[in-house]
């Protein structure tokens, strides 16, 4: 239930804007009701999609009777069915997802694109499953169809407080080994961990079938650097405690920063993911709407 | 090289500006908690190593500039040769001016500073110019012109230069330089220029404003060149004081003498053997002083027996260093075999203890019975008509206790024992008449104070009290020690009040005063004598003080005093004449002298007849030492006489460079002069030359050039 004092991260705007998109996945999802999505499981009730050469144990149902009858050979007629959406919102709980430098941290602003995204999949009638992590799964919220859950989903998004370090590698990995219907995974997070961890991870995901989508949430400091003066930064999650003139090192700092996001960028690309920058300087509404109306015309071609 | 404005290089502690602005400057550290660390940490490592250096290199480079601008505004220049700066090899009118003070006499292990002065000196006179005439005075604390008007015989300038010689005098710079000035001013000649070689000596200087203006206001005229010789931190230990203390010096007595030794150097001094002798023989008395501080001095109290009477010397001496005049110091005095005290009572009495002389002829023989007769000091008690006698002179001191006055022969008589050389002391009591005291013609006049009518203490006391400490007088200042006891303690009953007479011919001095000021005991010399006066009585009816443990103490200090003040015209400074009476028997004998350092005699004149005495007079005194001067062929002599330096002539420290600019030239020895240490035999003046500030001015603009352009660049962000 959800709890009055804990902060909504339904954003009225992105919804607005969102529910007339929903989200439709590029690819072939294996549901388990029929919904608006393709399903991998070649069925036998809506859509005629092939016929195949019957084999032993085939269900003799499934047999076209009318090509049987004119050339005397054994087919299976094949259809594609419409199936409902999975989707996995696995949000980065880690230490390093509490930085904000405004009125938003990129934990907020995770927890909150979990929340628009839960909400539009909810509304359109498919399944939403909800996983917090840092170094492993702290918090799972098993798949559900109900949108009337959607409090629920607030509630342990609301519960959950970061304070540990990330090992998103092992997050998906043990996603990839507990969902083994595909289905769509989101993945929100600072992704500052270990590359190879990570991209091995997103190959498990692929391999396991799912559509993977990215968002790396970055703060507006994290992006920009714009410190001036002496700082002390403390580092999150055991990095260390660097004293320095951030002036001196901003082109350098904004060198890394760019080839870690590139670097994250190429790791979806080659594991055939969606990489997507979210900045939390940038309104929800039109990061998220932005990406599905590129998901629509994608979806449509 | 010099510097002209060495305080400039003060500057250079500004050196650590940079350094503090750095430190200072550093921005209020803010703290973030950083998500991004590790990308931090690599930009860090990237860069941290080249801000590093920037940040050493800019730093590095600002205290350069610093520095440079320090030593710029220090006015380095190039030392010349001086008599080429000086002269220009043209034709000049100079002085040279020779320090010759005690201070001079320190060597550095081969030469005496005086010697290395007359050298450089002698190196001027090699290289003046064609046609120059030079001069050449001596000046310590005075000056002596050795060749008064500059002579182009420069052969006879050397040779006096050659021939000068140290003395032992103070030093202060202004009134020879004054004089030499003046007296250049009025000789024609072209290019007047002064030498003054000197050790810079800080005594040498205690005129130095009067010194600055001097050189101000005839800078036009006249140059001066300031040469300092010898080196600032040597060490020296002198003997800087030697008195007799107590009694009497007589013969069989044990004298003891005071001598302080004082530590001029920056170390300390230990285990410093202290030796006393007598008219130059072996010592008689030795201590050893531990240990003295840098600066400090300190006393140690060592005794000697004199045999016969008469005029003898006593020296102290410490183990030799390399100024050696001061490791010295003597003292003359004349040994007496008795001294003759006559006290006057006023009244009678059958009581013994009730006489007015009782206690006065006890105090002043405090010796048992049996050895009364052997004291030096033999007291006889009288009535006033003794002082009819015309052998009064036999008497070293006269007492007078409760006298009430005295008759116009006696008061005559005594007058003319007093301005003879006479001592008289004189104690007021119940018989005395304020009104002859104060008016006598004949005895007022001695008296340094006038009396009042006796007068008991203020309402609400019950008695007055002497002074308790912060005694002022020689005889009173023993009790200025605690251990000594005090004199605050006699009490007084029933007193005169004196009041002290003023006027051109008045020198009267207290010697004690009462707790509330007013004098008690006031002295003064009149004549060769000298009388003092006590307020209250030599008895113990008015006062405690005849049973005070001071009162023994206090009249032997008296007696030693009132007898031995003309030991002052036998310890003298250097160059002061020396000059005593002598019976007119011996007009016109030679006299011949012994001074200290000699094994014979040589002559000092004969004895001359005055205008109002026959004197001898000496006037060769300016080296610190005994003088023993002999009449004709005489072996006894008829005078003993000490010469005694100015103790602040062994402080060798050197006046600060830096406060005596811009009056001080530079000098340096010879060049090669110097090895292992050793100095030049002849040293070479080297002045101060072309100055080399264009070259320090644009190494400061470039320095400041690249510390922006560094630091524009270095700014950018990494």
């Amino acid at each position: 239930m959800a709890d009055a004092a804990s902060p909504s991260y339904l954003d009225p705007e992105t919804i607005s804007r969102g529910e007339s998109l929903g989200l439709m996945v590029r690819q072939v999802v294996e549901g388990y009701r029929v919904g608006e999505h393709r399903s991998l499981s070649r069925g036998f009730a809506i859509e005629f999609a092939q016929h195949r050469e019957y084999t032993v144990g085939d269900d003799p149902r499934h047999l076209d009777w009318k090509v049987l009858g004119r050339t005397d050979r054994y087919y299976i007629k094949q259809y594609e069915q419409d199936t409902n959406l999975v989707a996995h919102l696995l949000v980065d709980g880690s230490e390093s997802m509490n930085y904000g430098s405004g009125k938003m941290t990129k934990l907020h602003y995770a927890k909150s694109l979990a929340a628009c995204l839960a909400y539009f999949i909810l509304l359109q009638r498919d399944a939403v499953a909800l996983a917090l992590f840092d170094t492993q799964t702290r918090d799972y919220l098993p798949r559900t169809d109900n949108f009337g859950k959607i409090h629920h989903i607030m509630d342990r998004l609301a519960a959950f407080t970061a304070s540990e370090k990330t090992d998103l590698g092992r997050a998906l990995s043990d996603l990839a080994r507990i969902s083994p219907r595909k289905g769509i995974v989101v993945v929100m997070s600072d992704l500052f961990d270990d590359e190879e961890g990570f991209e091995r991870g997103l190959q498990q995901l692929r391999f396991g079938g799912h559509e993977v989508i990215v968002f790396q949430v970055l703060d507006p400091d994290e992006v920009e650097f714009p410190f001036t003066g002496r700082v002390q930064f403390v580092g999150m999650e055991g990095a260390p405690t660097l004293e320095t003139n951030p002036a001196e090192i901003r082109r350098s700092y904004l060198a890394e920063m760019n080839a870690m996001r590139q670097r994250m960028r190429s790791a979806c690309d080659r594991t055939g993911s969606h990489y997507i920058f979210a900045n939390t300087g940038v309104p929800l509404a039109e990061t998220l709407s932005g990406y599905l109306v590129f998901r629509q015309k994608v979806c449509a071609r | 090289m010099t510097l002209l404005n060495p305080a400039m290089l003060l500057g250079l502690l500004a050196v650590g500006l940079p350094v503090a602005i750095h430190l200072l400057s550093r921005p209020r550290l803010r703290r973030i908690a950083w998500a991004a660390g590790r990308l931090l940490l690599k930009s860090v490592q990237q860069t941290r190593r080249r801000t590093q250096v920037e940040d050493k290199l800019l730093l590095a480079l600002r205290c350069l500039l610093v520095a440079v601008l320090a030593l710029l505004f220090a006015r380095p220049a190039f030392l010349t040769d001086a008599t080429t700066a000086a002269f220009g090899g043209e034709a000049s009118t100079a002085i040279i001016l020779l320090d010759d003070s005690e201070s001079m006499g320190q060597s550095d292990g081969e030469q005496i500073r005086f010697e290395q002065a007359k050298a450089m000196a002698g190196d001027v006179l090699d290289k003046l110019g064609a046609g120059s005439t030079c001069a050449l005075d001596l000046v310590d604390d005075s000056i002596r012109e050795v060749i008064p008007k500059p002579t182009e015989n420069l052969a006879i300038v050397r040779r006096f230069l050659e021939q000068a010689k140290l003395t032992d005098r103070g030093t202060d710079l202004y009134p020879g330089l004054k004089e030499a000035i003046d007296r250049l001013k009025v000789t024609p000649g072209p290019h007047k220029k002064i030498f003054l070689f000197t050790d810079s000596q800080m005594p040498a200087w205690q005129e130095l404003a009067r010194i600055r203006q001097l050189q101000q206001d005839i800078a036009k005229d006249i140059a001066i060149y300031f040469i300092v010789v010898g080196r600032e931190g040597e060490d020296n230990v002198a003997v800087s004081g030697l008195q007799t203390l107590g009694a009497v010096a007589a013969v069989g007595e044990p004298v003891r003498c005071s001598v302080r030794v004082t530590n001029w150097g920056h170390a300390t001094a230990e285990k410093i053997p202290v030796k006393l002798a007598i008219d130059g023989e072996a010592p008689q008395d030795e201590g050893l002083i531990d240990r003295i501080e840098p600066g400090q001095t300190q006393a140690i109290s060592l005794f000697v027996h004199f045999r016969n009477a008469g005029p003898h010397s006593i020296t102290a001496s410490i183990p030799g260093d390399r100024l050696p005049a001061d490791n010295q110091r003597s003292r003359a005095l004349d040994v007496v075999d008795r001294i003759k005290a006559l006290v006057v009572e006023g009244t009678t009495s059958a009581d013994p203890a009730s006489q007015d002389g009782f206690f006065l002829s006890h105090a002043l023989v405090p010796v048992a019975p049996e050895l009364v007769d052997s004291y030096y000091l033999q007291a006889t008690t009288g009535r006033p008509s003794n002082l009819e006698s015309p052998a009064l002179n036999s008497y070293g001191l006269i007492f007078l206790s409760n006298v009430a006055q005295l008759s116009d022969p006696q008061a005559q008589n005594l007058a003319a024992y007093v301005k003879n050389g006479g001592a008289l002391v004189v104690f007021p009591g119940p018989a005395t008449s304020v009104n002859f005291y104060d008016n006598s013609p004949a005895f007022s006049p001695l008296l340094p104070a006038t009396l009042a009518p006796a007068q008991g203490p203020p309402d609400g006391h019950p008695f007055l009290a002497w002074q308790g400490g912060d005694y002022p007088h020689p005889i009173t200042a023993l009790w200025n020690e605690p251990s000594s006891g005090t004199l605050g303690s006699v009490r007084v009953s029933r007193y005169f009040p004196l009041k002290t007479k003023s006027g051109p011919d008045a020198h009267a001095s207290p010697v004690v005063s009462y707790a509330d000021g007013e004098p008690a005991v006031v002295e003064q010399a009149v004549g060769k004598g000298r009388v003092f006066l006590f307020s209250s009585t030599a008895t113990t009816a008015w006062t405690t003080l005849p049973i005070h443990p001071g009162f023994v103490p206090l009249l032997l200090r008296l007696v030693s005093y009132a007898t031995t003040t003309a030991a002052s015209s036998l310890n003298l400074s250097p160059g002061q004449t020396f000059i005593m009476d002598v019976d007119s028997t011996n007009a016109g004998r030679e006299v011949s002298v012994l001074s200290t350092g000699e094994k014979e005699r040589h002559g000092a004149g004969s004895i001359e007849v005055g205008e109002h005495a026959t004197q001898l007079r000496y006037s060769d005194t300016d080296r610190a030492g005994t003088y023993t001067l002999f009449l004709g062929d005489d072996k006894k002599p008829i005078a003993v006489f000490a010469i005694q330096a100015d103790p602040a002539e062994s402080n060798l420290r050197q006046e600060p460079a830096a406060d005596l600019q811009p009056l001080l030239a530079a000098t340096q020895p010879a060049p090669g002069g110097e090895s292992d240490g050793a100095p030049a035999k002849k040293a070479a003046l080297r002045v101060p030359g072309a100055e080399i500030w264009l070259p320090l001015a644009v190494a400061a603009g470039l320095l400041a050039l690249l510390d922006t352009a560094l630091a524009h660049r270095f700014s950018q962000p990494k």
